[in-house]
Order: structure tokens, then C-alpha cells, then sequence
């Protein structure tokens, strides 16, 4: 007979969540911990958090039986779509439970079928389940369980002929099978706490025979209730509790060690028969990439009802909420195993800020390569270490996104990582100030290409725009500019004659002079344009230009002398309480011998011994850039003047506001 | 090397899940308060309506086993208990198989072989005719003498748990004997005769007595013929005085109200002679006791 009702007609079995997999028996209480295709059945809402597809085996054995061997129990293959929603299904043929009477009469013909006096069996070896995230932290999702509930009854009939009476034996079987609809949320206010609720038997549609004897022993109707937490408050350490209305809860830990082992324990309690206090749990994992196998243990504590047998009277179905873990249950060990398959993201790595430092010099974009440009604070919102890497890419001006060093992050916590850039040739062509998106982007996994991505806005600035560091200015430093190299080129050729007939030693003193005399009366001090912070030109503007300010001569004469071998520093002063009157001038390497002084000048305090780059020491001259228009000697001379002013008398260098730049 | 391993644990293990899992889950037994599977139901076959048989309340003997065998040696001490009366009786018979009894070529039973002086314990037993009861079409039935049996009334003298042993004397020489020891005295406790059973519950059947195995006879009983016909043999596995008939055998048996349970507390044995006789003959010492019981 085939009946369809909608519920309250009839009774349909309840059930509460039940510990399939090994992972959740080992915790004893797993219901706010659904995360992917293991006991998805309990709380669907947990499906949104599996990877792409994900697969779980289980299997089982009754330790303490006469003849233990495992039970397949069953397998779950979980896929998630669109990104936010999942779908799970389930195959269980070891969720079953089977009692029998046994046989109270045996019939003494051999050819009469000799059984049980009556089976009554249920199992529940289908659920599939839909899961959609409505906002990062706050999803839900919808299951539906196939319940089947057998009676086979052995019926004995007499038949009597004429010359025979004999007694037969028949089976007769009643079997119904109801869907069970059941709903539930999970809500993860912040990361280390989860808190999840669900209904189970809200709807269920019912078909099969009905009255007696299935009547006898249908499962309880009313709906039921459960409500979990999960807390993590520490990376490698988490607890979870449940309870349901059925009177029926649990509470475990688990605790993460290295090498990806975890170990759990957990306890389970049901108020509905004493103890109370009806099981203890244990449970192992191990878990590399995307594979785990987790074994566990249950244990219950009254050895006299969980024997594997009881009696007539005292069975009780309403009892059964759940058909893994019930009154009559046995001990358990469990063993499962999960993969995860596929390619959909699963972020390990969360960015949560984006921190950039300042703007970008093209000039000096070099030493970006190896100075942050900013950082991106990353959390690692996994479950176990992760090694993390930023990059940076910024469209047009980058070739290739620029990868930083990996950084070490425990489950849990945050990490800030440095965003390093290597910036193409791109960046020197840009005249003015520009706004540009920066791509930034997070990887933990090993098989994606990112974790998580944001965006950053940088602020690039124009070729000539400096950022007033001394020690970026000689990145304006052309020497090998044709330009420079050709300016040089023609002045010293001019001057040939006169530079053959000068002495050896003091050959880069007179190709300097003669460098900046060729500048004499022809060029013009001229401020920065307004609006600009620090402009300074590159060599070969200045030459064109023939103006500029001290920063733009000092950088042009330090390209030309560099250009015919000679090394130059910047000597950068910021007088103390006025930085407004800072300036800059330069000092050039005569490679004379301190012991020739003489020979450049009758007044030590017009030159400076100091070592070169070979670390010879040997005199340098401080050149005045801004009066160079007056000929190289009164360049000199100012320069000389400054350098004894603020360095000699007003110990600049040892007070800290005169630096010393090497250029070369 | 060190990553194909890895890749291949979880193949190993994902395997030995799926291959592993072989067993179905363990039932768990709900067994009754009262554990009693004492009972072995057996089919009780009638021989040839053709042939008459000694009604089973009376003789303690199987219809099938009073045409099966060559000869019988049997002791009974019987009870008929019907609540307000309760009689009882004990007897010896002995009959050895002759020759086949036709009438009309219909087969009606065998003739009895008189093999001369035949002692129970010494006691000389009564030599009768042997009657063959035989049915007829038209008029009543009547019976034909063929051959003899010999009967002994133990009624006063039946001694329980005793040895019994019948000897054929030819010329004052023994040339068969044959002994069995009788069983305790059969005490029956429930149901008393006159009890009202009902189909729906589980009915206890209580005894006292040893020493021999223990079966009940279900037989329909039809007061106004005063005909018996057994319709179930139930074997007590053991005799520990004690046994349920569950209402499941109850419920199914024929619906009519007046059944005879006869209790046979017996010991048997079957012995292959060539003198006087040739063939196998039951060996039975009985106590029987017959509750003529309602079934409701």
C-alpha cells in the first residue's frame, strides 16, 4: 500500500546529528564544526565552506565483539558552485540499525524457513543537502535525509490435509520510507567563534505501508532543536559544545600539533537515561595539502546497555534520535579519510589592510626593488601555518607583478608583509604627478594563484619630482647621458692643448676646472617651478636649460664630472630649526695625495681630505654649483667657505645636518 | 620519490576504506524477559485414511509410527484429564507385524503374528484377537479379527521408573527379549484439563517428571465423535518441566474450540529383530497425560 501524507498524520522517525565521521566522533560534539562534506547532514549551512569538490570515506569497527570487522559506513561528495553555494550528498549503508527478536518456536522440518521471530531495521543511507552564503560570516542551507523503517514479522501458519499437518513458517515485511527535511544557519560573528542552529523534521513526506506492526516501533515525531558554538581562541587549540531539545549534547576539543597531527577528545551526555553522562571520545588526525585521514574512538560509559543487546520490554524507539550514537549503540572506532579535489578558491589568507608609505620618486624607483613601498597586514584564516607572499603590480609601469618574501603566518594570526616594486622604464617617461591603481595580491596555496586581492592607490610622482633625501638625489645622476657625455667630451677636447701640459697628478683638478669654467657666464640660478615640492632636472635639462637651482647644478656637475672619471658627493646641509634654508653642494675627488696639497692650494682649509672609493685617501674640493657661473674658482672658493662654515665651525657632520652623499 | 609516496597514501587509505568495510553492522538481539525456545514444532503426518490407528490420547504412539514400524512393544500409563473428571490407566501391548490385511484390495493393516508365550517381567500377558477396524461406503463400520496381540492391564501394578522387559518363550526357551525402563510419573501442572486458552497469549505449559523426552501431541477433539486428530507434534528440546507455546502457534491453529494436549513423557527406542519377528519394532515405555483444553 502506498500512502503520501505532509506531516502530523503519521509518526516519522527524529534525529539528531549523528558522528559518522571519524573526526566527529573523536570530538564528540561536531555540529558547529561543519566545514565541508563530513556530517553535512547534521548542519548543511557548514557546506558553503568547502573547497570545490570534496570527498570523505568512512568505515568502522565494533571493538569487543565476538567477530569485529569493519562496516563500510558510508561516503560524502560535496561540490561548491557560483562561489557561494554548495551542494552534498551522501551515501551511508553502515547508518543502519537492526534488531532482532530471536526465533521463540523453531520448526522441525528442515525444509521451513528457520529466522528471527521478528527484525525490525532502520537505516537512513541517503541525505543530500544545498548550503548558500548569504554574507561572509552567515550562511544556510537545507537537507534532506531517506529514512527507511522495516518490520519483518515471521508468521506461522497450519495447514492440515488430509493425511498431514505441518507447520509453515512465512516472513511478511512492512517497509515505509519518509523524507526528512531539515534546515539550519551558521554564523561566524568573528573568526574564532562559530555558532550555528538547526531544525531537523521541520517537513518530511512519508510513503510506504503504515499501521501495524511499523506502528509499533516508528521512531518519535516531534521536531527537534540544536544549537552549537565553536571557539577558537587560540590558533592551534578549539572547543566546541552542542545541545539539542532531544536532551541529547556534547563537548569536545581538539588540539592542532605540528605536522599537521591533530588530537581530540570529547564527551557526550543524554539526559534521557542514567548516566547522564553516557560517552567519552578520543580521536587522532593528520591532514597534508589536500587529503586527511582522522581516526577516532567512542567509548560509552553503562557497559550494560551498550552490550549489544536488551530486552523486549525496555526497547524503546523513541530512544533511536539518532541511528549512530543511541542508547543501544556499541562502542566505535572509526576511520575516515577526505579529499579535496578541484580548483575553486579557498582563500587561507585574508588582507585586511593595505598600508603604502608614501609616493613614488621615478628617479629613485630602483631602490624600490629592495625598500617597501608599503605592507598589507594578511591573516591567516586557515587552520593550520601558512607561508605567505605578497605582490604588487601596477599596470603600464610593471612588467610583472613583484613577489615579496614569504612570511610565516600561525592559524589565527595576522602578519604584516612588505610590498616590495620593480618598476619598468615606464615610470621615468611620466612628466607629472599621477593617481595609479595597485594591484595587491595574497598567496598561501600551493595551488592558487592568489588568496585574496585588493587594491591600493599610489601616488607616482614626476621624473624630476625628489623626495629631498640626499642619498635618492644621485639617482638624477646621469653621467652616461649622451647629452653629458658629449658636453664633456667637448669641452675638455677644446681644452686639450692646455690639459696635455698639465702634470700628471693634478690632471682631474685642471679637467675640472676646466669642466665648470666652461660654464662661466652662462648659466642662471632659477628657483623650482611653484606647486612642486622638489624638482630637481636631470643633467642633460640643465645643459639644455642652462639654469636651475643648487640641487640641479649640483646633480649636472656631478654627472659631468663622473662622466670623465672623477667621483663627486653631495654635501647636503639642513640647518638645525630651518629646514626651509637647506641646500646643497658638492665635493670633488682630485685623486691628489694629501701630501701634494700644496700643489692645489696654500690653504689646507680650501680642500678636504677624505677616501675615496678605493678607500685612498686623497683631496676633494667643495664646489659651490650655484656660482659656477662665475668661473671655477669662485666656486671653490664659496664652496670651501661653506664647507669650513658648517662642517669645521659649526660641526655639522658630527651634529648630524651635513651629510655626505658619495654619488658614484 | 618523497611526493609520490604522499600521493599514493591517500589512494592506499581512501582503498582500504572502501575494500575494508565488508561487514553488515552488528544486530543488536532484543531478547524476551523469559527466554524459553524449548519448543520444536513437527509436522504429524496421518497415514492412510484406509487404515485405522489407535487414537494417540490412548496409545501414546504416533500414527505414523503405528503403521511405520514392524511390531510394538509398548507400557503406557495414561491420564485423561478433563477438569471434573480425571481418569487414568496403564496397560502393556505387544503386536508383531504378519501379513498384510486387504479388503476389496484396500490395504487396512496388518494381521498380528502369534508368536506363542509372552511374559512381561515374568507375567504371562494376555493373548487377544487382533481387530482390524475397516470402514465402509454404505453401513456401518465393523472390524475383522486377523492374527493376535498381547495385552497386559498395568492399571493397578504400573510400577514409574522401573524396568520392563517382555521375553517370547518358544519350548520353554527365550528367543526374544526385549526391556525398557519407564519414566517418572508425569505430573502435569498446566494447563489443567477444562482450561480455557486464549489464542492471543503466550500459553505456559508446566510438568513434572523425568527420566524420558518430552513432547505434546496438539490434537483437535471433537466431543461428539470423541474423535482425536493430532494436528502438531512439539518437542521439548529439553526437560527441565517448563516450555512456552507462543500465541504466534497459538493464534493459527484451526478455529475450533476443544483441543487435546497429550503429554508424552517417553522412552523409545527402536530395535531391529529376526525372532519371532523380522524387521524393526518400537520399543515405548509412556506416561501420558491427555488435558482436554479450550482454545479461545
Amino acid at each position: 500500500m502506498l500512502s503520501c501524507t505532509m506531516v502530523t498524520m503519521h509518526p516519522v522517525p527524529t534525529s539528531a546529528q549523528s558522528l559518522i565521521d571519524a573526526r566527529a566522533l573523536g570530538l564528540g560534539a561536531y555540529f558547529p564544526l561543519v566545514r565541508d562534506s563530513r556530517e553535512f547532514s547534521a548542519n548543511p549551512a557548514g557546506l558553503v565552506n568547502i573547497r570545490d569538490w570534496d570527498l570523505s570515506l568512512t568505515t568502522y569497527i565494533n571493538p569487543g565483539t565476538a567477530s569485529p570487522g569493519f562496516v563500510f559506513h558510508g561516503m560524502t561528495l560535496g561540490k561548491r558552485f557560483f562561489g557561494d553555494e554548495a551542494l552534498a550528498l551522501r551515501y551511508a549503508p553502515g547508518s543502519s540499525i537492526r534488531f532482532v527478536i530471536p526465533p521463540v518456536l523453531s520448526l522441525g522440518d528442515a525444509s521451513t524457513p528457520q529466522s528471527n521471530d521478528r527484525e525490525i531495521a532502520y537505516d537512513e543511507q541517503f541525505a543530500v543537502a544545498y548550503a548558500h552564503r548569504f554574507l561572509p560570516g552567515l550562511s544556510a542551507g537545507i537537507g534532506a535525509r531517506l529514512r527507511r523503517e522495516e518490520v519483518t514479522d515471521t508468521r506461522y501458519q497450519i495447514v492440515i490435509r488430509d493425511t498431514l499437518s505441518y507447520p509453515t513458517a512465512t516472513h511478511a515485511t512492512f517497509t515505509d520510507h519518509a523524507w526528512l527535511l531539515d534546515a539550519s544557519v551558521m554564523w561566524q560573528p568573528f573568526p574564532a567563534l562559530t555558532v550555528s542552529a538547526a531544525g531537523r523534521n521541520l517537513v518530511w513526506w512519508r510513503t510506504g505501508d503504515a499501521g501495524s506492526p511499523l506502528a509499533d516501533y516508528a521512531l518519535p515525531t516531534t521536531p527537534v532543536a540544536e544549537a552549537g558554538f565553536a571557539y577558537a581562541p587560540d590558533a592551534r587549540f578549539l572547543i566546541s559544545g552542542e545541545l539539542a531539545t532531544t536532551g541529547t549534547g556534547g563537548a569536545g576539543v581538539e588540539w592542532l600539533v605540528p605536522f599537521g597531527l591533530a588530537v581530540r577528545g570529547g564527551v557526550r551526555w543524554d539526559t534521557r537515561v542514567a548516566p547522564a553522562f553516557d560517552a567519552i571520545s578520543f580521536g587522532i588526525g593528520w591532514s597534508y595539502e589536500f587529503f586527511a585521514v582522522d581516526a577516532g574512538y567512542l567509548k560509552y560509559i553503562d557497559r550494560q546497555r551498550h552490550n549489544g543487546s536488551s530486552t523486549v520490554s525496555t526497547f524503546d524507539p523513541a530512544l533511536l534520535t539518532d541511528l549512530d550514537i543511541h542508547p543501544y549503540a556499541l562502542d566505535r572506532v572509526a576511520l575516515s579519510a577526505r579529499a579535496v579535489f578541484g580548483s575553486t578558491r579557498q582563500s587561507l589568507a585574508r588582507i585586511e589592510e593595505v598600508t603604502v608609505f608614501g609616493s613614488i620618486y621615478p628617479a629613485s624607483s630602483e631602490i624600490l626593488a629592495y625598500k617597501p613601498v608599503g605592507a598589507v597586514r594578511v591573516r591567516n584564516i586557515s587552520a593550520r601555518p601558512i607561508n605567505a607572499r605578497a605582490s604588487l603590480f601596477v599596470e603600464r609601469f610593471m612588467d610583472t607583478p613583484t613577489e615579496s618574501p614569504a612570511t610565516y603566518i600561525v592559524p589565527g594570526a595576522a602578519a604584516d608583509i612588505p610590498l616590495m616594486a620593480v618598476f619598468n622604464e615606464q615610470v621615468k617617461k611620466l612628466t607629472a604627478l599621477s593617481v595609479r591603481e595597485g594591484d595587491v595580491s595574497v598567496s598561501a596555496s600551493p595551488a592558487e594563484s592568489y588568496d585574496d586581492r585588493s587594491q591600493t592607490r599610489l601616488v607616482i610622482m614626476g621624473r624630476n619630482a625628489w623626495d629631498g633625501d640626499s642619498r635618492t638625489l644621485r639617482f638624477f645622476v646621469t653621467p652616461d647621458d649622451p647629452a653629458v657625455l658629449r658636453y664633456s667630451r667637448d669641452v675638455l677636447l677644446e681644452h686639450g692643448d692646455s690639459l696635455r701640459n698639465v702634470a700628471g697628478m693634478l690632471e682631474r683638478f685642471a679637467k675640472a676646472r676646466v669642466l665648470i669654467n666652461s660654464f662661466a657666464g652662462r648659466l642662471l640660478y632659477i628657483n623650482d617651478p611653484k606647486l612642486t615640492a622638489d624638482y630637481v632636472q636631470y643633467p642633460a635639462e640643465t645643459l639644455q636649460l642652462r639654469g636651475g637651482d643648487c640641487d640641479d647644478f649640483t646633480v649636472c656637475f656631478a654627472a659631468l664630472l663622473s662622466s670623465i672619471g672623477l667621483s663627486t658627493a653631495f654635501v647636503d646641509v639642513v640647518p638645525p630649526g630651518h629646514p626651509d634654508n637647506s641646500h646643497i653642494f658638492m665635493l670633488c675627488d682630485t685623486g691628489v695625495e694629501p701630501r701634494y696639497g700644496a700643489s692645489i692650494a696654500d690653504n689646507p682649509k680650501r680642500y678636504v681630505v677624505r677616501r675615496n672609493a678605493a678607500g685612498v685617501e686623497t683631496l676633494w674640493l667643495p664646489l659651490e654649483t650655484t656660482v659656477a657661473a662665475r668661473g671655477f674658482d669662485e666656486a671653490w672658493t664659496a664652496g670651501a667657505q661653506e664647507y669650513f662654515d658648517d662642517v669645521e665651525v659649526g660641526l655639522g657632520l658630527v651634529k648630524g645636518w651635513v651629510h655626505i652623499v658619495d654619488v658614484n | 620519490m618523497h611526493s609520490i609516496i604522499l600521493r599514493q597514501i591517500p589512494a592506499f587509505i581512501l582503498g582500504f576504506i572502501i575494500l575494508a568495510g565488508c561487514q553488515k553492522p552488528a544486530d543488536i538481539a532484543l531478547t524476551p524477559e523469559v527466554i524459553d525456545d524449548n519448543l520444536e514444532v513437527f509436522a504429524v503426518a496421518l497415514p492412510d485414511s484406509n487404515i485405522a490407528v489407535s487414537s494417540v490420547d490412548s496409545s501414546g504412539v504416533l500414527p505414523e509410527d503405528q503403521v511405520k514400524f514392524d511390531g510394538s512393544c509398548v507400557i503406557q500409563s495414561i491420564t485423561w484429564d478433563a477438569g471434573s473428571t480425571v481418569l487414568s490407566a496403564a496397560y502393556s501391548r505387544v503386536f508383531f507385524a504378519d501379513s498384510i490385511v486387504r479388503v476389496l484390495g484396500r490395504r487396512v493393516g496388518m494381521g498380528g503374528l502369534d508368536v506363542g508365550t509372552l511374559s512381561l517381567n515374568g507375567s504371562l500377558m494376555m493373548k487377544w484377537p487382533h481387530r482390524i477396524p475397516v470402514g465402509r461406503i454404505f453401513g456401518g463400520d465393523t472390524s475383522i479379527t486377523r492374527g493376535v496381540e498381547y495385552l497386559t492391564d498395568l492399571t493397578q501394578s504400573y510400577l514409574s521408573d522401573h524396568a520392563y522387559t517382555w521375553t517370547v518363550i518358544s519350548r520353554l526357551v527365550p528367543v526374544f527379549t526385549v526391556g525398557v525402563q519407564t519414566p517418572e510419573d508425569l505430573t502435569v501442572l498446566s494447563p489443567r484439563g477444562g482450561a480455557v486458552i486464549p489464542r492471543t497469549k503466550d500459553l505456559d505449559i508446566r510438568w513434572n517428571g523425568g527420566k524420558g523426552k518430552m513432547s505434546v501431541i496438539v490434537s483437535q477433539y471433537d466431543p461428539l465423535q470423541k474423535t482425536v486428530k493430532p494436528i502438531l507434534e512439539l518437542r521439548v528440546k529439553a526437560n527441565n518441566g517448563k516450555a512456552v507455546v507462543p500465541a504466534k502457534l497459538l493464534s493459527t491453529l484451526p478455529q475450533q474450540r476443544y483441543f487435546v494436549l497429550t503429554f508424552i513423557l517417553a522412552n523409545r527406542k527402536e530395535v531391529t529383530v529376526t525372532q519371532p519377528a523380522t524387521g524393526t519394532i518400537l520399543v515405548q515405555a509412556a506416561s501420558v497425560h491427555n488435558s482436554y483444553v479450550e482454545v479461545r
